[in-house]
């Protein structure tokens, strides 16, 4: 069995035995596709709901839009069957409550809402969901059991959808 | 700026001198609270890739005390100060003993901690932030610090939000506090929004 750590903005797919994790995860979205039947998942580690004018677009696993469809993508490619396509997501936490003029206050709550519109348009079943609140977290997604574990260090505190 | 090939040398010495100059004047500041010498190191300032900007503290999951500043008027944003948690709570309890108080030994932070951290990076972004309008002539004000302990990769969600727009650098300062036999490293983040960054530069001819 493997462990995969992937980083913000970084993206892997896996077959049972093996596993997901990402560590730390604030306002930022851990997003996992997985087809049960065949035991392969896929984890996203989004930072932003979608690029905005202004953006030039070097990696496409930044926002949240973007990178569901190509995670979609990846995943037929890799065997999957897009319609036994499921999805779980962790994160999206308000870290701090001090706001200022750059909006990035509400980043966690605009990350959630996007992830799970693409997901429902996508017509993609979001199957678990552990989102919002100030606390960071850390995932791992078992692709054996298609169950994404979410720990957290203050409270600390193991969750598992 | 925010993207790859980051910012001309010339507003990095910039940055690097008012990294110098306020991590100085916190230097100070903090030797008075503490009672004792507090040296200071060679500052550090540097565009770097957000996904190296956990490993700096020991890697995403490191548990740190974020304070965070929102700063306005002429320079609009906010200053994030990063303390490793195990060393924001020896400061906190040789400051707290300084004063004659009392600090739990079941290595939590008591309200008084709180307090007293909250009363540091008051002092310390207040330093900086000083220094920064003596050297601009900008006025900024500061909002009161708000303290999360948390992962260091979910603190940090902060720079890669303000900036993931822009780029894939954030602008990131240490400076080095030793205080007698512990190591303290500061970890300051300005993060101007990208107009004060720009009207910051100008104020100086760096533009």
């Amino acid at each position: 069995m493997r462990i995969i750590t992937i980083g913000v903005a970084e993206q892997t797919i896996a077959s049972a035995p093996d596993k997901i994790v990402t560590l730390g995860l604030g306002s930022c979205i851990g997003l996992v596709l997985y087809d049960p039947v065949i035991k392969k998942g896929g984890m996203v580690h989004i930072m932003l709901p979608t690029a905005s004018a202004h953006s030039t677009v070097t990696n496409r696993f930044k926002f949240a839009d973007t990178a569901i469809v190509d995670m979609i993508d990846m995943m037929v490619k890799a065997g999957a069957s897009r319609s036994r396509l499921r999805s779980k997501i962790a994160g999206g936490a308000h870290m701090f409550k001090t706001s200022g003029s750059i909006d990035i206050m509400n980043v966690g709550q605009r990350n959630i809402a996007m992830c799970r519109k693409v997901l429902d348009k996508n017509r993609i079943i979001l199957e678990g969901d552990d989102t919002g609140g100030s606390s960071g977290r850390s995932i791992e997604f078992c692709c054996e059991s298609c169950k994404l574990s979410i720990r957290t260090v203050s409270p600390k505190t193991v969750k598992v959808i | 700026m925010f993207n790859q090939g980051g910012v001309p040398s010339d507003q990095l010495d910039f940055l690097k001198e008012l990294e110098n100059i306020g991590a100085g004047h916190a230097a100070t500041a903090l030797a008075s609270m503490l009672g004792h010498e507090v040296n200071i190191s060679v500052p550090r300032a540097q565009f770097c890739p957000y996904e190296q900007i956990s490993d700096i503290l020991d890697g995403p999951e490191t548990v740190v005390a974020g304070l965070l500043v929102g700063i306005s008027d002429d320079l609009d944003g906010y200053i994030l100060l990063v303390l490793k948690r195990d060393d924001a709570f020896e400061l906190t309890k040789s400051i707290i003993s300084q004063m004659g108080g009392e600090v739990d030994e079941d290595g939590e932070f008591n309200e008084l901690q709180v307090s007293a951290l909250k009363e540091l990076s008051n002092i310390l972004i207040g330093s900086y932030l000083s220094a920064i309008s003596s050297l601009t002539g900008l006025r900024i004000d500061a909002s009161v610090p708000e303290l999360v302990l948390d992962m260091a990769g979910a603190v940090l969600n902060l720079l890669v939000s303000a900036y993931g727009e822009y780029g894939d650098n954030v602008l990131f300062m240490e400076t080095e506090f030793v205080e007698s036999e512990h190591s303290i490293f500061g970890h300051f983040f300005l993060i101007p929004d990208v107009d004060s960054y720009n009207r910051l530069m100008a104020q100086m001819g760096l533009a």
